[in-house]
């Protein structure tokens, strides 16, 4: 090791590299651990008042961004030419851009659904053909567990391009139940009998009243609509539950369900169809 | 036969408590004590007796295991665990500056503590089988029981139900408006339940009409209802007493539920 003297040290000391690798050292001592504290900060802040994923993203750009800006100050002390590689990392850029425009548009669809908050983990969402519970919103995609137990992944740009039917946003639902009943019977009688079977019901809101309207002159039957409101979690019972109680109702009252049918007529409503039986041996013979 | 008094049942015996529409069977096996539930609603009113009597062979019976309490059993009487929705048979008017005071009759529930000092909750069971009902609009409100009534305002023609809570509710119209109701949501965890001599009582209720587009000023009494003598309460309010508090009570909108 060289034996520096006195004279050399001051010199040294006063040198314009000492100093440089005295800023570069203060830059990453204090830069980073300030840096590390701020995202913290950031997310703690942000985790009262926006949700958990938002928090992280918000996070996760304060700490990636000034990371960045920590190593183009450090590199700007060192005096390297930055201006070649910023143009190099924006060509880069560009090229990675063109590349991942599928993901990058994940990620601004990712952003906004957590902006608009159509649904939130937990919640019950149909999806095109996809139903499911809501695991988690992440930056590229939503994970759904199917009532089937199937994991399913759909990319954000799907979801900010279709429409999202969010089952279990508002705490009551409406269970819609069609009936038909055969032309023969009373409408006011069969109104009362479904009246009377939804009273009965545990799981049937008294309040909003339920709904039984009148609803068609169906091919084969009468159509009524039976509407009844129940809260969001029991849905799939009450259905179940109401059908059932209607069908055994209307066997005990002897309320007729129709199958589908169609009447044959041979131009007049009220004259026999005309059927001649033809004896093909005897034809034959002749 | 004070029904809310300390009941011994020993050990391979059973007793039937009768409350209004409400039988129930308790029985005390080892360490385990049995509870099973069947409510008549046609049953005839003010009956209330604790019997021997052994329950259908078809009941249902639920179980706990308890071990170290002595054979005993509380009955203690609340009020139910969600809001009330009172709906008068035909709809009321309150006339601007008006008050009026209604005697509501609430079914209460049954609490059953084992042991002594009542040291172990069993559950909490209804009286009677109340429908449920949501008070406010189709995208945010409250799940509370509906409870239709006559909404009577003498006392003296009311008919008494031992398993009901007498609750006095002063409305108010402090509005420049008239108040044309059909339904009253009372919270019911606010208040207490007391014993008299003829039937039970809860502590009163005063709610103030401010106008349809205001919340309605909700009070409830400290003290114990006038009408009759009564002794401590039976039971504390579910939650803490607020005073004036600012909620919703009055419903008459009816929210279009659409096809």
């Amino acid at each position: 090791m060289p034996d520096l003297s006195a004279i050399e040290w001051t010199t040294f000391l006063g040198s314009e590299q000492f100093w440089t690798f005295v800023r570069v050292a203060m830059l990453i001592i204090i830069g980073y651990p300030v840096l590390r504290i701020a995202a913290r900060l950031v997310t703690r802040f942000a985790r009262k008042r926006f949700s958990d994923q938002a928090a992280m993203l918000f996070s996760k750009g304060i700490y990636f961004g000034g990371l960045a800006l920590l190593l183009i100050s450090v590199l700007q002390q060192l005096n390297f030419e930055i201006t070649a590689l910023l143009g190099a990392a924006g060509i880069l850029g560009v090229a990675i851009g063109f590349a991942s425009q599928t993901s990058v548009s994940n990620i601004i669809s990712g952003l906004f659904l957590i902006s608009e908050q159509p649904f939130m983990v937990g919640d019950v969402i149909t999806v095109g053909d996809t139903t499911g519970v809501v695991l988690a919103i992440d930056l590229l995609s939503v994970k759904v567990r199917a009532f089937d137990n199937r994991y399913i992944r759909i990319p954000n740009e799907n979801i900010i391009k279709t429409e999202v039917i969010n089952m279990t946003r508002f705490p009551i639902r409406r269970v819609d139940i069609n009936v038909g009943v055969a032309y023969k019977e009373d409408v006011a009688r069969v109104k009362s009998v479904i009246k009377d079977v939804i009273t009965k019901n545990p799981a049937c809101l008294d309040e909003p009243e339920p709904l039984i309207l009148f609803s068609a002159f169906g091919d084969s039957a009468l159509d009524f609509l039976v509407g009844v409101w129940c809260v969001k979690s029991d849905v799939l019972a009450l259905r179940n539950s109401l059908m059932q109680d209607i069908k055994e109702r209307f066997d005990q009252e002897g309320i007729e369900i129709p199958f589908p049918h169609t009447s044959l007529y041979s131009g007049e409503v009220t004259a026999p169809f005309p059927i001649r039986l033809v004896d093909e041996r005897k034809e034959a013979a002749d | 036969m004070n029904l809310w008094e300390p009941l011994e049942i020993a050990n391979g015996t059973g007793r039937r408590v009768l409350l209004g529409p409400l039988s129930l069977w308790l029985r005390h096996e080892k360490d385990e004590w049995w509870m099973a539930v069947e409510r008549t609603p046609e049953a005839p009113a003010g009956e209330t007796s604790i019997d021997e009597t052994e329950p259908p062979d078809d009941i249902s019976w639920e179980r706990w295991v308890v071990t170290g309490e002595s054979p005993v059993a509380h009955l203690t009487p609340v009020m139910p665990d969600r809001p009330v929705v009172v709906r008068p048979e035909s709809p009321m008017g309150i006339h601007h500056n008006s008050k009026a005071l209604f005697f509501v009759s609430i079914p209460v529930w049954l609490r059953i503590h084992v042991g002594t000092n009542k040291a172990l909750k069993l559950c909490e069971i209804p009286t009677a089988a109340l429908s449920n009902i949501w008070f406010g609009d189709p995208m945010s409100g409250e799940l509370g029981y509906s409870l239709c009534t006559r909404a009577r305002r003498d006392l003296d023609t009311k008919p008494t139900q031992p398993h009901c809570a007498v609750c006095p509710v002063t409305l108010h119209n402090g509005s420049t408006e008239d108040l044309n109701f059909e339904r009253l949501c009372i919270r019911v965890a606010h208040l207490r339940v007391y014993q008299g001599a003829r039937q039970m009582w809860a502590n009163g209720v005063k709610v103030s009409f401010r106008g349809e587009e205001q919340a309605s000023e909700v009070t409830y009494d400290e003290q114990s209802p006038q009408w009759e003598k009564v002794g401590a309460p039976l039971s504390e309010p579910r939650q803490a007493q607020t005073r004036n508090l600012l909620q919703r009570s009055f419903g008459n909108v009816r929210s279009f539920a659409g096809i």
